[in-house]
């Protein structure tokens, strides 16, 4: 699986996820993944190119949210294409990583201030 | 070990299907690859499709992770069978006995602090597949899982 972290926008980073999040995916990125939990503060997961997410996969997003959060930071998922938000409902991951489909929505809730016009 | 196919396999089209997996997680991917195969063959719907190649996931990753005491290859038999208003699944190990229905239907974590990064296999399972049983048979366990469901 592909993983795509692009510039920072303020404190918020964005990684892009992409392909199949199942043991062999989770394989391939969970150390840069960890890693860029560790760093960053914000971190906004868009995971509308994972086209299947298994519970190894959700492990790897549960251990980054976790080490966030320990450090004062937040993670949050965005726009999941229809299967995997059934899979982060039906494994309770969405009440733990909230989960959005609007961008200044998910922005907003990283980072709870009024952006600069 | 090389995928073992009763019926079907490169002509399709056969009601049931059967592939032997190693208890290697690396095996996922290949396993994964066959049921997707088989659910293509069959035209079931996609989310029909998505919830077979998940549920085969979570109960092979459950046994492969936890269902071995020694390093030993163990070989996992998964057997599909496409009805004309269900799809049946039967995964047998050789593993340790172990009813993953017995385990308690736990409360979702309020808190990612007190959140586990792991035990949502058997959680997805149950929310995707319309019946789960389990039997020990013949020194092995054997889990059935049913989804109801109609072809495209």
């Amino acid at each position: 699986m592909e993983m795509h972290v692009e510039e920072p926008d303020g404190d918020i980073t964005r990684v892009r996820l992409v392909g199949r999040m199942d043991y062999a995916g989770a394989t391939e990125i969970d150390a840069r993944f960890m890693e860029l939990a560790g760093r960053e503060k914000f971190l906004l997961v868009d995971l509308s190119q994972v086209n299947f997410l298994a519970s190894m996969g959700i492990r790897t997003l549960i251990m980054a949210a976790k080490a966030l959060k320990e450090r004062g930071g937040k993670m949050i998922l965005f726009s999941p294409e229809m299967m995997v938000a059934k899979v982060l409902k039906t494994s309770g991951t969405d009440t733990l990583i909230p989960v959005y489909y609007d961008l200044l929505l998910a922005r907003m809730a990283l980072q709870p201030r009024v952006p600069k016009s | 070990m090389q995928p073992r196919s009763d019926a079907g396999g490169e002509t399709g089209e056969a009601d049931s299907d059967r592939l032997v997996a190693r208890n290697n997680l690396s095996e996922l991917a290949r396993v994964s690859e066959w049921v997707r195969r088989f659910a293509l063959e069959h035209r079931f719907a996609r989310e029909f499709a998505y919830g077979l190649e998940l549920s085969v996931n979570e109960a092979l990753t459950n046994i492969m992770s936890y269902a071995y005491r020694d390093d030993a290859q163990h070989a996992i038999v998964v057997e599909l069978r496409a009805q004309p208003d269900r799809i049946r699944v039967e995964v047998k190990d050789d593993g340790v006995p172990f009813n993953p229905l017995e385990l308690p239907v736990e409360e979702p974590p309020v808190s990612l602090e007190k959140s586990r990064p792991t035990g949502r296999g058997i959680p997805l399972m149950r929310g995707f597949m319309d019946e789960l049983h389990y039997v020990r048979r013949d020194s092995r366990n054997v889990l059935t899982m049913v989804m109801h469901c109609a072809r495209t």
